[in-house]
């Protein structure tokens, strides 16, 4: 069952949530029903006939008949909250047509991929030798591609960082465009940001050598991968682009546990949408991180509900430090966790953080719920620390409001969510006595809002 | 570099980044080994280009350094990390969290009522909310009574916040030191708490202001005025600038006791001669009402700030007396135990305007509730007098009344301007700041579904008047009595939609406040 604040964030944009709250009124819908976990209603448009809508909270997932692109759409988010705000209103009834349609469809729909899955991991599926030689020719591609960046790395290093510094926009974006003809798209997003670290300001200097570093790493780690122990290979070809395919992890090894969906952050890079969710795993005490994409405006993954609890099967892909996962399996729907999974002390999760630093050496964000910690203003930055004279962690300078963390924290320790990126850990969640609150996807309004709310 | 040690690393990677700087074409690349496991690493890196020498051991000792990475603990104590009072107000429910977002980005008119009502729920807001908050603080006062201990824990750590928590801190300090605008905000926070002390610091520096600045003084100088003012603001008249000179005479003429008070009066008490009726068994006598004006040009007025020309629409030697008028005491005239008779009399002469404006301005400058009464009950029961330009004065008038008094003058107003299209009308309805009943909520409620179906646009006046005074003073409750929006005529469905929610959101805020 969500709460509100967990409908609103998965509203597409501002105005779609503040449509749905406006719908969000019992008396506004019609045949309003439940069963299972199905909700659904009618409610009056603009068009003649009533819009029918409907939502299976398992996922969530949602349909309505109204004409918008949005997704989940102010009619379906108005269901959403009717059902959050005043479940009475929606009585257990008999699913009309249109709902067990949905359903059925859906099913099918869900029936078809898993066979296409099980087909391809039979090597049943498209051609076999096609493969292999669409594969083969795309690696040749990679390495005359990565060639030529090591020669331009080398030059880079030769004239030097302050001339590189000097260069226009275009130095970089050409250098990466050739990296994405040459199908290695991974490389050329970090060559491109390379060009960004360079005007960073203060400390760019340190910042591109050791970026420059790692992306030599990553470079020459590719042309020797054969001879590279499985799971280093596997981070090599995940950093430099090579998607590995979803049935190849699905038909990997499981690891089934009660996951806590911690937090989640969303990135755009050029007309990428990149959603990263983070949960822990309750009795296995892993960190995994799904992924969602969208390209352009395309609707992002609501599936996974910041503050929610959700048993599920997991499949890992393969790394040295095994971080990203997929949702094998659900088993049952998300709940309301009792009790947050216990945190971790400041200096074992830094400690974590280089073991898997060390192992995938590409590793852009690590996930850290650390407590108890107190948050503080030192000099000009925003820090963590232990309380007492222990360890302490910088806050990423990207989250801008360190005066809310204080006023949340009160003087009192907290248990904090983030990311370890690197520049210091960018808070996504924060649990402080009985609520956890997550940072605020909104352009204006608090940064960080209540995650539970006062669900029933 | 030779043990590893942090400092060591440090300065390794330094000599590193340095010569990457400049490029292994100019500048040789330095040795780098060490002890140890780095040490051994360090000297796995065989490339002989010196570029690629640079470029793998800025690999390896940048993993080094970003695996390595310790921050420092902070030192010392820092009142981020003492706790703040456990006694507190409880906060705000997660709903009206909500409320007070909704609030904050999209119906900012809404946050004086808010805090008014959270404030007698004796509830604070929600930590999230502070920091937002604490920006909106310098504008609207009523934020203060909703922080709770936390807000003001939360205060203290930033300068800027703490002057919200004790204005008066300082003040002195900002007005010898601070901006313009500043200063001014001092000065008035000053007068508020203690009078003299802000009239003292500016009878020692008021010599070398500048003139924009003396004009602002002394119009702030109007918070906390008392004849302990009255000796300086004389002086002032004598200032070089005339909107300095009409400033301090505007104040004076607030106090009944000045020496401009009774300059004005004897200018002003032979211009009018009252003669009430008289009933008496045979007949009856009218009241009479004889009106000299003023002589045109007189410089001696000109120094206690009348200006001819100021009162547009008025004649100047109309004008002339509209503002001797206002700055007579109302207790000197000798008609003022026949003041609703006097009113009537002069609303039906040549010279009401001036009259009226005039007695309008003393009302409201001297504080008098009987005259503003009367004052008003005359003006919205005479129909065809000539009393435009008036309305301005009628605002500040109305506020001087307790909220019984204000409404039955508001239902007259509705009852003799049903389309609310009146300059006077809405003149009165914007000084309405109290609680208003439900039989005035319902009165003008009615009025605006009368309008919106009738008219087939609102007038931009009328429609101002909606989002900014009715839709915020109106009961809420009536939002239930409303029926469907198509009862609310064709036309202007926007406007009836925004009124509509937003009573229906003022009742959802207040009634989650009280919830318990």
């Amino acid at each position: 069952m969500l709460s509100v604040e967990q409908v609103l964030g998965l509203a597409p944009d501002a105005s779609a949530a503040k449509a749905g709250q406006s719908l969000g009124k019992a008396n506004k819908w019609s045949r309003l029903g439940r069963a299972d976990e199905v909700v659904w209603g009618e409610i009056q448009g603009s068009g003649s006939t009533p819009y029918q809508v409907r939502v299976d909270v398992s996922e969530p997932a949602f349909k309505c008949s109204c004409p918008s692109r949005k997704f989940p759409c102010k009619h379906a988010l108005g269901l959403m909250l009717v059902l959050a705000e005043n479940s009475g209103a929606v009585a257990v009834a008999d699913q009309p047509a249109w709902v067990s349609e949905w359903l059925s469809s859906r099913a099918a729909t869900a029936q078809r991929k898993a066979t296409r899955a099980e087909a391809k991991a039979e090597g049943k599926g498209p051609d076999p030798e096609a493969q292999a030689k669409r594969a083969a020719d795309r690696d040749a591609r990679i390495r005359d591609g990565l060639d030529e960046t090591r020669v331009w790395l080398r030059d880079l290093v030769r004239s030097g960082l302050a001339q590189a510094q000097a260069q226009p926009g275009a130095f970089w974006e050409r250098a990466a465009a050739r990296l994405v003809d040459a199908q290695a798209p991974g490389v050329a997003r970090r060559v491109r940001e390379l060009g960004e670290i360079a005007v960073s300001g203060e400390g760019w200097q340190s910042r591109l050598l050791a970026a420059l570093g790692r992306l030599h790493l990553l470079v020459e780690g590719y042309a020797r991968l054969d001879a590279l122990p499985p799971e280093l290979a596997a981070d090599v070809r995940s950093a430099v682009g090579l998607v590995t395919p979803q049935e190849e992890v699905l038909s990997g090894p499981k690891l089934r546990d009660r996951w806590t969906v911690l937090g989640q952050c969303v990135e755009v890079d050029d007309k990428l949408t990149v959603q990263r969710t983070w949960l822990l795993g309750e009795a296995s005490r892993r960190p995994a991180l799904v992924l969602s994409y969208a390209v352009g405006k395309q609707p992002l993954d609501r599936s996974l509900v910041v503050g929610t609890l959700i048993e599920a099967e997991l499949a890992f892909y393969r790394s040295g430090a095994p971080l990203r996962a997929l949702v094998a399996a659900r088993l049952g729907s998300p709940g309301r966790p009792t009790t947050l999974p216990a945190p971790w002390e400041l200096g074992v999760a830094r400690r974590d953080q280089a073991q898997a630093v060390a192992k995938n050496p590409w590793l852009e964000q690590w996930p850290m719920w650390v407590g108890p910690v107190m948050p503080r203003l030192h000099g000009e930055q925003w820090i963590v620390h232990a309380e007492g004279a222990g360890e302490a962690l910088p806050l990423d300078p990207r989250f801008d409001d360190g005066w809310s963390l204080l006023a949340i924290a009160g003087g009192r320790p907290i248990r904090l969510f983030g990311e370890w990126t690197l520049d210091g850990l960018l808070p996504l969640g924060v649990a402080c006595e009985r609520r956890y609150l997550t940072v605020s996807r909104a352009e204006t309004g608090p940064t960080l809002i209540e995650a539970l709310g006062d669900a029933a | 570099m030779t043990t590893g040690s942090r400092e060591d690393v440090r300065a390794g990677w330094d000599r590193l980044v340095a010569s990457a700087v400049l490029g292994t074409a100019r500048a040789p690349l330095p040795p780098l080994d060490a002890d140890g496991e780095l040490g051994r690493l360090l000297s796995l890196v065989t490339e002989s280009d010196p570029a690629e020498r640079v470029l793998s051991f800025g690999a390896l000792l940048g993993q080094y350094r970003r695996a390595g990475f310790v921050a420092p603990p902070p030192i010392g104590a820092s009142p981020h990390s003492t706790p703040a009072p456990e006694a507190d107000l409880p906060p705000c429910s997660p709903r009206a969290t909500r409320h007070v977002t909704q609030i904050l980005t999209e119906r900012p008119l809404l946050l004086p009522e808010w805090c008014r009502a959270a404030a007698s729920e004796r509830v604070r807001v929600s930590d999230e909310l502070l920091v937002l908050l604490l920006a909106r603080a310098p504008t609207e006062p009523l934020v203060s009574s909703v922080l709770g201990a936390r807000g003001e824990w939360l205060a203290r750590q930033q300068p800027e916040w703490a002057r919200v928590l004790d204005p008066t801190a300082d003040l002195e300090q900002v007005w010898h030191t601070g901006q313009r605008a500043e200063r001014l905000r001092a000065l008035r926070l000053l007068r508020a708490g203690e009078p003299e002390r802000g009239l003292s610091l500016v009878t020692a520096t008021f010599a070398e202001e500048s003139p924009e600045n003396r004009e602002s003084i002394i119009v702030a100088l109007s918070a906390g005025l008392s004849m302990a003012d009255e000796p300086f603001l004389e002086q002032v008249l004598g200032d070089r600038r005339k909107a300095v000179r009409r400033a301090a005479a505007s104040l004076l003429s607030r106090l009944p006791e000045s020496r401009l008070a009774a300059r004005a009066a004897a200018r002003a008490l032979p211009l009018l001669e009252f003669v009430p009726g008289k009933s008496s068994f045979f007949r009856k006598k009218k009241p009479e009402l004889v009106v000299r004006l003023p002589e045109k040009h007189d410089p001696e007025l000109e120094r206690d700030g009348v200006e001819p020309k100021r009162d547009s629409g008025l004649g100047e030697r109309a004008a002339i007396l509209a503002q001797l008028i206002a700055a007579t005491p109302l207790s000197a005239w000798p008609f003022s135990s026949e003041v609703e008779e006097l009113i009537s009399t002069a609303l039906a002469t040549e010279w009401s305007q001036a009259l009226i404006l005039g007695f309008l301005r003393a009302a409201g400058g001297q504080r008098r509730q009987d005259w503003a009464e009367a004052l008003l009950s005359g003006c919205l029961g005479a129909a065809d007098a000539r009393i435009e330009g008036c309305h301005a004065e009628m605002g500040p008038a109305l506020a001087l009344l307790e909220p019984r008094a204000r409404e039955a003058l508001l239902l007259r107003a509705v009852e003799i301007d049903p389309s609310l299209e009146r300059e006077q009308t809405r003149a009165l309805f914007d000084a309405a700041d109290h609680a208003w009943s439900m039989e005035l909520s319902r009165a003008v409620f009615t009025a605006l579904k009368r309008i919106c179906k009738r008219e087939p646009v609102v007038s931009w006046a009328v429609q101002n008047a909606v989002r900014d005074v009715y839709a915020l003073r109106l009961l809420p409750s009536l939002h239930a009595d409303a029926g469907e929006i198509a009862t609310w005529g064709e036309n202007n469905q926007k406007l009836v939609e925004d009124l509509l929610s937003t009573l229906r959101f003022r009742g959802e805020m207040l009634a989650e406040l009280t919830r318990r």
